[in-house]
C-alpha cells in the first residue's frame, strides 16, 4: 500500500513538472514564433520601400519604381524604423547580362551572427549603363 | 474495479492518462503556433508575384532593349514583323525566371489579345501547389494611315506558384 501511494505522490510531481515545463517551452516558441512572423512582415515593408522609393531610379521627370539604381546603395540609410522598432539591413543585388550573372554589394552592416535574421529575395529591374537588367534584390533583416 | 480502487493503481492510470492528455495538447498547441508563420510567407509570395510582373514589364529582352511584356504583346498585335523572334523570346524569358525565381518555385506568364493568346510556364508541366496571381495591361499605339491612331490593349497575367518538394 504505501509503494502505491509512494507511485501516485512521484507520478503526480512528475505531471505537475511536466505541465509547468510544457507550458514555459510553449510560451517561449510561441515568443519565437511571433518574432518571426514580425521579422518576416518587417524585411517585406523595408524591401518594398527600397523597391519602390528609396533605391528606385528616378530620371529627370519621375520616379521608376521597381527599377533600382545602383548609384544610390552607398547614399543608403541601413536602418529602419518599422512599427516602432528598429531594423538593420544589408542589401545585395545580383543581375543577369543574359550571358553571366553579376553581383554588387553586400552593401550595409555586417550580418550579426548572434541575432535572428531574415533573407527575402525579390525580383526586379535594375538600370545600369542606361539597359534594364532582371535583377534579383536580396535583403537581409535583423531586429536591432 | 473495486480491487483496483482498493489497491490505489486507478489514480496511477487517471495520472497516466492525464500524461497522455498532455502530450497531445502539446503537440495540438505547438501545431497551431507554428501556423502562425504560413499568412507571412504567403505575404512573402504575393510580394515575390507583384515584383515578378513588373520585373517582366522593365526589363529589357538583351540584346534588342525592348521590355520583355511589350516584346511578347509583339507577337501577339504584330506577329508578321515583330522586333523580337518568338523562339529566341521563349528561351530568353524561361532563362529569366530560372535566374529570377528561388528554388522551390515555379512561374507562367499570360497575353490575352482578342482571341490571340501567347502562354509559358517554368518549369514545364510543373505541378501547382499555391498560386499568387498578378493581373495588367499594356497599352499599344498603333498607327495607321486610314483610321489614323488606334489604341490596342493586351492583358497580362502572371502567377508565381510553389512547387511541391519531392
Amino acid at each position: 500500500m504505501d509503494v502505491t501511494r509512494l507511485l501516485r505522490v512521484l507520478m503526480t510531481i512528475l505531471l505537475v513538472a511536466t505541465f509547468i515545463l510544457v507550458t514555459v517551452a510553449t510560451y517561449k516558441e510561441n515568443l519565437k514564433v511571433e518574432a518571426m512572423v514580425k521579422l518576416s512582415d518587417s524585411a517585406s515593408s523595408i524591401a518594398t520601400r527600397l523597391t519602390v522609393q528609396d533605391l528606385a531610379w528616378t530620371d529627370a521627370r519621375e520616379p521608376h519604381p521597381y527599377v533600382l539604381d545602383p548609384d544610390r546603395l552607398n547614399d543608403l540609410n541601413y536602418r529602419y524604423a518599422v512599427g516602432g522598432d528598429n531594423f538593420g539591413f544589408q542589401v545585395r543585388i545580383s543581375y543577369w547580362d543574359g550571358g553571366s550573372d553579376e553581383n554588387l554589394g553586400p552593401y550595409g552592416p555586417k550580418v550579426p551572427e548572434d541575432k535572428m535574421t531574415d533573407t527575402l529575395t525579390l525580383p526586379v529591374t535594375l538600370r545600369k549603363n542606361c539597359r534594364m537588367f532582371p535583377a534579383r534584390l536580396t535583403v537581409v533583416v535583423w531586429h536591432e | 474495479m473495486a480491487r483496483i480502487d482498493r489497491r490505489g493503481v486507478s489514480d496511477v492510470l487517471a495520472v497516466a492518462f492525464m500524461f497522455i492528455l498532455l502530450a497531445m495538447a502539446t503537440v495540438f498547441i505547438s501545431n497551431f503556433i507554428a501556423l502562425q508563420l504560413e499568412p507571412a510567407i504567403d505575404r512573402q509570395l504575393e510580394l515575390k508575384s507583384e515584383h515578378l510582373y513588373q520585373a517582366l514589364k522593365n526589363s529589357w529582352v538583351m540584346p534588342h532593349g525592348l521590355p520583355i511584356i511589350r516584346a511578347i504583346a509583339e507577337q501577339l498585335i504584330i506577329p508578321e514583323e515583330p522586333t523580337v523572334d518568338n523562339d529566341y523570346l521563349a528561351s530568353y524569358l524561361e532563362n529569366t525566371l530560372e535566374y529570377l525565381l528561388p528554388q522551390g518555385y515555379g512561374a507562367a506568364v499570360k497575353l490575352v489579345y482578342g482571341e490571340k493568346v501567347w502562354e509559358l510556364t517554368y518549369p514545364t508541366g510543373a505541378e501547382v501547389e499555391k498560386n499568387f496571381a498578378e493581373t495588367g495591361t499594356i497599352p499599344f499605339i498603333i498607327s495607321s494611315e486610314n483610321a489614323g491612331q488606334i489604341i490596342e490593349v493586351v492583358e497580362v497575367e502572371t502567377n508565381v506558384f510553389t512547387i511541391p518538394q519531392s
